[in-house]
């Protein structure tokens, strides 16, 4: 439809257009923003409006506001934050996460559909750093870029009805973390036992977007003792 | 306090509440209740707190056996109640004794009924909700759905109080339920009132999916971005999906509309194959205009 009055903000030097995705929720889009600037963005979001908002879902070009007071008063608060450099100081959390490749169940056919051998598949993996793109699709699922484009292997054809939390996945060309137990339908080529969500703890997840992770391979031996 | 067992349940029956929410940055759905209005009232009917957890039937009824003194209610879609054989209103308080059978038949009209106990039902709470969320094993028992056997159990019950509360509304033979635009409004050609949409049989508590012509869209790219219950999203065939409770945290249609909160429950409760339009209103706030 033509009419269109379009509203929108500057926060954090970017030009956002303000949709309303829901009686209490706004959506702020920047069309060709770069995905560092919007996991900046919301982390600056989160200390800014703190208790104003809700909830915050990031994706690859937007952030949705979930909010229980005044849109209006969001909004001024947003444009009239100066963003200095120590705000954004913030460092981005690095992760090292150990990983089992011996859980990985899908490990010999990403091997078979890279044409490689598997400790060739780990040795590649291992040497990636992954940065988490954004979370959501099934709950607590981690998305993430930085996979060699050889470990490239399309999605099963039938999704488990159980994955086990912890799983690493392989999804197309994207990789992530099954963070809970969920059904699923990405090669699993690993699993951590390192408890990636915690609902008991605030925040309940040790990883955020932006963050970056790389692996460190443990046995089998490892995997079990771990914890106790 | 109450306690029933289930001596019979449908494979839909869960525990729902008002919903978890502050926790779709995680992608944790919100789900509870479908038809929050009738969630409060048959809580007001066992004088609980509004919120309360309560069960939710849908597609098929369920049987119980009081264990002890219980206070119950049952609202939403129409069902027929019976307590040892005999028949007795929705809508109304009742007073179980230990031994008596409480029978709800599948819904005669509407979808999802909701069986209140009085006092606060024993469920499961994950991320402040006890709303049954089974994909994922969330709230309820064990994260499940009702099976027989399972021993529904209040605390902080009050004593009985008869409360009636008028019945709802008759829906229309075309329901119109009211939406406001959404982030990619501007990709459809015409208005979606224009349509008149059927419920899919297949609609469930992720989604009420729509039979009818497609809407005339402009084709666009949606790079996967946030939804929630109410958004109304058109994939390429150009018939509307309106995501519902259970539904994900992001999607990559475009979003042309939400239906607005009011309208949920009214929506969650149409019949399949019910008739419906969806109207473009003004939004509160006036941000958008109301076209005419």
């Amino acid at each position: 439809m033509k009419e269109k009055e379009l509203q929108s903000l500057r926060f954090n030097n970017t030009s956002w257009e303000i949709f309303q995705l829901g009686e209490k929720c706004i959506l702020l889009q920047a069309p060709n923003i770069q995905i560092e600037k919007i996991h900046e963005s919301t982390r600056l979001i989160k200390t800014v409006l703190g208790n104003l908002i809700t909830d915050i879902v990031p994706s690859y070009n937007s952030i949705a506001l979930f909010y229980s007071t005044e849109k209006s008063s969001l909004i001024e608060k947003l444009e009239t934050t100066k963003v200095t450099a120590e705000k954004k100081s913030k460092k981005i959390q690095r992760l090292e996460i150990p990983i089992c490749y011996e859980l990985g169940l899908d490990l010999a056919d990403v091997a078979v559909h890279a044409g490689i051998g598997k400790e060739e598949v780990i040795k590649t993996h291992l040497s990636g750093v992954y940065r988490a793109i954004l979370i959501g699709f099934t709950p607590g699922f981690i998305y993430m870029d930085g996979l060699d484009e050889q470990l490239a292997c399309p999605r099963k054809e039938n999704p488990r009805k159980f994955i086990e939390p912890g799983s690493v996945g392989i999804g197309g060309e994207q990789t992530g973390i099954y963070s809970l137990a969920s059904p699923g339908g990405w090669n699993i080529i690993g699993r951590t036992p390192m408890p990636l969500f915690d609902p008991k703890q605030q925040p309940p997840m040790s990883i955020e977007v932006g963050s970056e992770v790389s692996y460190v391979r443990m046995s089998i031996k490892e995997f079990e003792a771990w914890g106790s | 306090m109450g306690k029933l067992r289930v001596i019979k349940v449908g494979p839909l029956s869960t525990i729902q509440d008002e919903g978890r929410f502050g926790y779709r940055q995680y992608g944790i759905p919100q789900s509870g209740a479908m038809d929050i209005r009738a969630l409060h009232n048959v809580n007001h009917l066992v004088s609980n707190g509004p919120g309360w957890p309560v069960i939710e039937t849908a597609i098929q009824g369920i049987k119980l056996e009081a264990l002890e003194e219980t206070t119950i209610a049952v609202t939403g879609a129409i069902t027929s109640i019976e307590i040892n054989d005999q028949q007795l209103p929705m809508n109304t308080s009742h007073q179980l004794s230990k031994g008596d059978i409480l029978t709800i038949s599948k819904p005669l009209d509407g979808v999802y009924s909701y069986l209140g106990i009085g006092g606060k039902l024993k469920a499961n709470e994950d991320f402040g909700s006890t709303s049954t969320y089974l994909m994922a094993g969330f709230g309820g028992i064990e994260g499940r759905a009702l099976k027989k056997g399972d021993v529904l159990e209040t605390k902080e019950g009050k004593p009985f109080e008869n409360h009636v509360i008028k019945r709802e509304i008759e829906t229309k033979e075309v329901e119109t339920i009211r939406i406001m635009k959404g982030p990619e409004w501007k990709l459809l050609k015409d208005l979606p009132e224009r349509t008149i949409f059927q419920v899919d049989p297949s609609s469930n508590r992720m989604g009420i999916r729509l039979i009818g012509n497609p809407l005339d869209m402009i084709s666009g790219e949606v790079l996967s971005s946030a939804v929630i219950p109410g958004t109304i999203q058109l994939p390429p065939n150009g018939i509307p999906l309106i995501l519902m409770n259970d539904c994900q945290t992001t999607g990559g249609y475009p979003r042309i509309g939400k239906v607005v909160e009011e309208d949920m429950g009214r929506l969650a409760q149409l019949n399949p194959m019910h008739r419906l339009r969806l109207k473009v209103i003004a939004f509160e706030d006036g941000t958008q205009k109301p076209l005419k």
